[in-house]
């Protein structure tokens, strides 16, 4: 009965107030939007976003020809060939302008000096050829995760063509000796992708996956401020102190607030979830899969929600004033979010922060999150994350009620 | 004789250079009004908050006399009704919502508690605002709605902090009334107020506390007894605790 009273009191109180419900609710779905669809588009700059290129060829015009075509065929380049640029130094200054993104300068003598180092495999002599380099220059203000994919790339296509030169000339000197040799250049060592989304083959990974869970926990969280602020009010009005003089009521109070903030975390993960698998991958931020185990989903977002509930309380009971709560609140979940692995994923941290991220409670949560959508996880595999999910509840559930109960006495 | 003791009683807050309460010791009869009075920071509230159990006393004692034997007053306080002295309700609830929330708490029975909050509302006038929020509610309806709040379990013992501050003569009428028939059904009550002439209406016992300690206590008749210049208890509260202002 006192329990029941209780968590009706929290719920018309929640519900009465239309600027907190907008807070719980509509402000992490738009956030979710937002971010979601922001991080996708920098995840998807590296498959999907091409570079202005510009190519000064001072070689044969047949390697100049199999070079743009490659570059053109890997789909990161836009080749100009209007350029008119006719030195390196001016392709440099180019690109140094903005003009280009990347500027490749062929040298003189590059397919020579590849067929030259084929033949000396054939007759050897005391060196192998030297081939000149090719010059790569990348605009400055290009981020540097995206340097290391046009260099890469670019690393690739002269390999291939040099692998493409050196079989040509191979064939041409075999032929030399065994005119009618049928000789093929055999495909490129395939790279056999495995280990995502095992929980759906057919999906690749997508920031939709860190996303969705990772920024519900942030939201799930952030109720620290509105609980806190619902302790706070109780105690500046007075009810609390009426309910301190009455006697076993603390227990039935703490659990009205648990009931009715657990729920509203796990409405939360709801909304968001079909936002993640209705809207987002509309926008095109990608699909979600939920895996094939609803209990370990289940309780994971239960001891999410306990976990985030138990924070808020923490904060209510030990902040004397809205402004501690605010500070307290919003400081305190945007770092155990940053360490935790919802503003960047874990295996992405520098390694100190990789080092930290099991001490936050976000973390425990994200990665159970993580395991069930792309790795399919079961209960079992969960349990080292969700144990302490529980642990921090009854902790905090513990200390909250100890406070309360010795707030009277000072 | 039974009733509230208290013996002593000493309060210093943390970081206080001096005490709130320091010293006080009286006796409170069962079945009787007794009207604790002084000056603001005179240590009224915080010894009605260490009655309540929400403040732990520095030293001395309070036990509840029955007969011979002694009871600890932390095992009354499911017989306690407290009214405070801020309007300790959540106004975003109706009146019934608050009444049913805290007639929960004291673990009054479902029946039980609707005819005690049918009871009170219509004792108090407030039957037809039952359904509103209390924040739409006067300062006067919210006060009494205060006082309800903190006797829906028909407490044995009630303490009221100023529990007519700011309210208008009506309500104020309706309060003193409902005390008497209250004290009239056995029901012990502790109250503090800083309107003098009501305290000398309705208290059978008064205790004028300044800093912390009693300096004149008895029957409103005794305490004008002993000062025979005084016409009336506004001038002996002026003549014991000075007219000088206080913080």
């Amino acid at each position: 009965m006192r329990l029941i009273e209780s968590t009706r009191k929290e719920l018309l109180i929640l519900l009465r107030d239309p600027v907190g419900l907008l807070v719980i609710f509509v402000m992490p779905l738009l956030f979710l939007l937002v971010i979601t669809l922001l991080q996708d588009n920098t995840l998807k700059s590296f498959r999907e976003t091409r570079f202005d290129a510009a190519i000064i060829n001072l070689d044969s015009p047949e390697m100049g020809k199999r070079i743009d075509d490659a570059m053109r065929n890997s789909h990161y380049f836009e080749i100009d060939e209007q350029h008119g640029l006719d030195s390196e130094a001016k392709l440099r200054e180019a690109v140094m302008d903005g003009q280009y993104e990347v500027g490749i300068v062929i040298p003189s003598g590059f397919e020579q000096a590849i067929r030259r180092r084929t033949e000396s495999i054939f007759q050897p002599s005391d060196s192998l050829a030297t081939i000149p380099e090719i010059q790569i220059i990348i605009d400055p203000m290009i981020w540097t995760s995206f340097k290391h994919v046009i260099e890469l790339s670019i690393d690739r296509l002269i390999m291939e063509i040099e692998r493409e030169s050196m079989f040509e000339s191979s064939r041409d000197i075999i032929r030399q000796v065994a005119p009618d040799a049928e000789i093929k250049l055999p495909n490129p060592v395939p790279l056999y992708h495995i280990g995502h989304a095992s929980a759906n083959p057919d999906l690749p990974p997508n920031s939709n996956q860190q996303n969705v869970p990772a920024w519900t926990l942030f939201a799930m969280f952030f109720i620290a401020l509105p609980l806190a602020g619902n302790f706070i009010r109780e105690r500046t009005d007075g009810c609390f102190q009426r309910l301190l003089t009455i006697p076993g009521s603390m227990a039935s109070y703490l659990g009205g607030k648990f009931v009715v903030y657990m729920t509203v975390c796990v409405i939360q993960f709801v909304l968001m979830m079909l936002i993640g698998l209705y809207l987002l991958p509309v926008l095109g931020a990608g699909s979600i899969s939920l895996g094939s185990h609803p209990i370990a989903l289940v309780v994971t977002i239960l001891s999410a929600a306990a976990a985030a509930t138990g924070f808020g309380v923490l904060i209510g009971v030990f902040a004397k004033t809205f402004e501690q709560a605010s500070l307290t609140g919003a400081f305190s979940v945007v770092i155990l979010s940053a360490i935790g692995g919802v503003i960047v994923p874990v295996y992405a941290m520098p390694d100190f922060f990789r080092r930290i991220a099991f001490l936050s409670p976000l973390n425990w949560a994200q990665e159970s999150f993580l395991a069930i959508f792309v790795r399919d996880a079961d209960i079992n595999t969960l349990l080292p994350n969700l144990i302490p999910l529980w642990g921090f509840f009854l902790a905090i559930f513990a200390v909250s009620l100890m406070k309360l109960r010795n707030t009277l006495n000072d | 004789m039974n009733g509230i003791q208290i013996e002593n009683l000493r309060k210093t807050y943390r970081g206080a250079d001096k005490p709130a309460v320091d010293g006080l010791s009286m006796h409170i009869r069962e079945g009787e009004i007794f009207g604790l009075l002084g000056p603001n920071g005179a240590g009224k509230t915080t010894t009605l908050s260490i009655l309540a159990g929400l403040l732990k006393p520095t030293g001395g004692s309070i036990y509840y006399q029955r007969g011979d034997s002694r009871i600890d007053l932390h095992d009354m306080h499911g017989r306690m009704g407290v009214v405070p002295q801020n309007i300790a309700l959540y106004p975003t609830l109706t009146a019934v919502e608050n009444l049913r929330f805290f007639g929960a708490m004291y673990r009054i029975g479902k029946d039980e508690m609707e005819k005690q909050i049918n009871h009170h509302l219509k004792l108090f006038g407030l039957d037809q605002h039952s359904g509103k929020q209390v924040k739409a509610f006067s300062g006067g309806m919210k006060r009494r709605l205060n006082l309800i709040a903190g006797l829906l379990h028909q407490p044995d013992i009630l303490l009221l902090d100023e529990p007519t501050a700011g309210v208008d003569v009506q309500s104020r009428n309706v309060i003193l009334d409902f005390l008497q028939k209250l004290k009239g059904c056995g029901a012990t009550i502790v109250y503090t107020s800083h309107y003098l002439d009501e305290a000398q209406k309705i208290c059978d016992h008064i205790n004028i506390v300044d800093q912390g300690r009693t300096i004149s206590s008895g029957s409103p008749q005794h305490l004008m007894c002993k000062e025979p210049d005084c016409s009336d208890l506004y001038d002996l509260f002026l003549k014991l605790t000075g007219k000088e202002l206080r913080d």
